[in-house]
């Protein structure tokens, strides 16, 4: 694969890594001489000069001939216009964007960028999983899906705990696949699986009904 | 009618200050209301500060309700987001952005946004009187 990406900043630094590793092809497209600098010292001769939003400049990072097409600079404006270029005008088959504005995950969808990779709900949702007092934690999107694959706890707030799952909202707002009980095998989940404080579901549920499912769990329901 | 002009250079100031002379309701946006300082004192419209790649923003100042949205910052690729914006989320009628590197607004043209290259129209004003 023929990898390219814009910024050259922490992201693309590891990323590189684990391609290069993999036996890709990669090219970071950065401005600043010292951090071409020191991805260069550590990667090799794999950078090239210049603004990614440019046409002169992805022109000669052969864009076109592209399998994936990365934005990660600290500015979205910068990402959605390089974005917009790669995969309209060079036809990148996979065009993916970092996000510094979450609100900005709407627009890029409306505007033809999908893939979008949200670095505060990331860490935020990092940090949820470490903490036990939040019951749903969101694992994954299901790309072009609407769908999202999600941790739910049963905590002693979430009144899961003394149920079966049939019997609980949860059933409603989301399809459990996988139960996860400490100490013992993760088991395949229905209606009839019977949960205890401690218990985490593994669930497929729509992007739409995660608010639904958040308030359910938080004992806001209506 | 109701135009958003995001900017507060010396084209978005004139712009500006022409609308407004002509009767028209005006609102510039940029990110501190300090970069309207050298407005003309004639300017009589509505000056916001914020960022106007910013939905949020964007809805707070109303643009909604507006007619025309243009794009006048120095930042080739802010007008562009912002221009998009208003024509694709909000909906705005007229857009029109301005983008100085001329491959590119080629490239703006064939995604249907009204963009200006300054530096081609100039060539192509020059060219034309060439021809007279």
């Amino acid at each position: 694969m023929y990898v390219v990406m814009f910024g050259g900043g922490e992201v693309a630094y590891y990323l590189s890594k684990e391609f290069i590793e993999g036996g890709h092809e990669v090219l970071i497209i950065e401005s600043d001489p010292k951090k071409r600098e020191r991805l260069e010292e550590a990667l090799g001769d794999i950078t090239l000069g210049g603004n990614g939003c440019r046409i002169q400049c992805l022109e000669q990072a052969g864009v076109s001939r592209a399998d994936v097409f990365i934005a990660a600079t600290d500015a979205d404006e910068d990402n959605l216009a390089a974005c917009q270029l790669a995969q309209i005008k060079y036809k990148v088959p996979r065009v993916l964007s970092k996000l510094n504005n979450p609100r900005n995950r709407n627009i890029f969808r409306k505007l033809g960028i999908e893939n979008t990779i949200d670095v505060a709900a990331l860490i935020l949702e990092n940090m949820k999983a470490q903490i036990p007092a939040f019951p749903l934690v969101r694992l994954s999107e299901l790309e072009g899906e609407d769908l999202e694959v999600v941790q739910v706890r049963v905590t002693e707030d979430s009144g899961l705990g003394g149920h079966a799952l049939g019997e609980t909202r949860v059933a409603f707002l989301a399809d459990a696949s996988c139960l996860a009980r400490p100490g013992e095998t993760p088991r395949g989940a229905d209606a009839s699986t019977y949960l205890e404080e401690g218990d985490s579901l593994i669930c497929v549920v729509a992007h739409d009904m995660l608010g639904r499912l958040t308030s359910e769990l938080a004992g806001r329901s209506d | 009618m109701n135009a958003f002009i995001m900017g507060s250079g010396r084209v978005a100031s004139e712009l500006g200050t022409l609308l407004d002379l002509e009767g028209h309701k005006v609102t510039l946006l940029d990110f501190e209301l300090s970069m309207f300082d050298k407005l003309p004192g004639k300017f009589q419209g509505r000056t916001m500060a914020g960022d106007a790649t910013d939905e949020e923003f964007l809805r707070k100042a109303g643009l909604k309700n507006a007619d025309a949205f243009i794009a006048l910052t120095r930042d080739d690729d802010r007008n562009a987001m912002a221009a998009q914006i208003a024509k694709h989320i909000f909906g705005v009628p007229k857009v029109i952005c301005r983008i100085y590197d001329p491959p590119r607004e080629e490239f703006y043209k064939t995604l249907g946004l009204e963009a200006i290259s300054p530096i081609m129209l100039f060539a192509r004003l020059v060219k034309g009187r060439l021809e007279d």
